[in-house]
């Protein structure tokens, strides 16, 4: 996972003379003309853009492709972004948009496909005591993912994948966050249904939650 | 409040994004209901799933986006060598350039004008022309060629800038010729 967390997005990358240049000065370079500014915005966020979109497309060289296309456009685009708004989530509503837009273009896959490109991710680290597991427990949570509508799959995604925080989500769809809280309990809800009746080794999850009873903690 | 009410509370009761209040009434209510408390064991499993996955890094291989970005935003500048100087440079210095040889046509003598620079660089020069020289001493001779400079340099020693310009340079100044 590549974590970064809002503070961090917004201040990691570029600096001058020891003073880091926030995103609207740098956006406001890139209208003046000065190209090395925009580089600086791609290098800031562009591991974390690949990041995301890997979680919808599951494929690397895809999501470099796809956010690419998401940096193109925002550049096409830099002229209709609001200053006062912050340039990430923009930036991120752009590259989630063009990942779903290829998921629906794209025709229906068999699981074999899926399950090999997913595997092809993250090849298995000897290190580890058993990489079958994680490798199947990710393929698992894709399988229940994928049945889940978009709307709903994309703010699980954001907010459990990805950490992205419910107001940071909702600036990046574009809705309010009380409608982002409404989404993401009807995520989970749906994803716990699914994730019960999946039938799938259901010792990968055992494995992973261990002896701790998570309603233990909340009484 | 109803099991059904409390479904989406316990959605985001395992996320901890409930407010406080809400969170204790949603464990209070889970404490007594056997049903919402199985809902929230199964809540908590599939959610620890998805955080399990969550948390393992995602591999972004390959280096960065810019290089290729940038020959699609901007192309022209591609294969360019990057300026180390600013933009304005090259005009100003072509603007000073300008100015410079301009002042330094303007302190030049225009050979069309060469006797009065010449009498602007020595005085004595044009005095020289006009009292020393008696046009008598030539009535009888051929008109020199050369006109005026020929006849003014005769015997003397050339006062003005560079070499003594040519017959040819001077062809319409002959009024000193009907002296």
């Amino acid at each position: 996972m590549i974590l970064m967390s809002n503070n961090e997005t917004s201040t990691a990358g570029l600096e001058e003379s020891g003073v880091t240049l926030s995103d609207a000065r740098l956006v406001e370079d890139v209208r003046r003309g000065d190209h090395d500014a925009y580089g600086g915005l791609v290098t800031r966020y562009e591991r974390r853009l690949i990041g995301v979109i890997l979680r919808f497309v599951h494929d690397t060289e895809l999501a470099r492709d796809l956010a690419q296309e998401t940096f193109l456009r925002a550049f096409e685009r830099l002229d209709q972004f609001d200053p006062s708004r912050r340039f990430g989530p923009w930036l991120f509503r752009i590259g989630v948009n063009l990942a779903l837009d290829y998921l629906r273009r794209k025709k229906p896959r068999g699981w074999t496909s899926l399950f090999s490109e997913a595997g092809s991710d993250k090849s298995p680290d000897p290190s580890t005591a058993d990489p079958r597991k994680e490798i199947d427990l990710r393929q698992e949570v894709q399988f229940v993912l994928e049945q889940i509508p978009e709307k709903y799959r994309t703010v699980l995604i954001l907010r459990d994948l990805e950490n992205f925080s419910t107001s940071e989500i909702a600036a990046i769809e574009n809705r309010k966050e009380a409608t982002i809280r409404w989404r993401l309990a009807e995520a989970r809800s749906r994803f716990q249904k699914l994730w019960v009746k999946r039938n799938l080794n259901p010792d990968v999850v055992d494995s992973y939650l261990g002896d701790e009873e998570f309603t233990d903690e909340l009484s | 409040m109803s099991c059904h009410d409390f479904q989406h509370k316990l959605a985001l009761l395992v996320g901890e994004e409930l407010e406080v209040d809400e969170a204790i009434a949603a464990r209070r209510h889970t404490a007594q209901c056997p049903a919402c408390r199985e809902t929230l064991k199964q809540l908590s499993e599939s959610w620890t799933a998805l955080r399990a996955v969550g948390e393992t890094p995602t591999e972004v291989k390959g280096g960065s986006l810019w290089p290729r970005v940038r020959a699609q935003v901007f192309p022209a500048t591609v294969g360019r060598p990057q300026r180390d100087y600013p933009s304005w440079m090259p005009t100003a210095t072509l603007a000073a350039a300008c100015v410079a040889l301009l002042i330094f046509v303007g302190s030049t003598p225009m050979l069309d004008n060469h006797a009065e620079t010449a009498s602007f660089v020595d005085p004595s020069f044009q005095l020289n022309l006009d009292e020393t020289v008696d046009p008598a001493m030539y009535r009888n001779r051929a008109p020199v060629p050369g006109g005026m400079w020929s006849l003014s340099t005769v015997g003397q020693e050339h006062h003005g800038f560079g070499s003594p310009p040519s017959a040819v340079q001077h062809a319409g100044f002959g009024g000193f010729n009907e002296l």
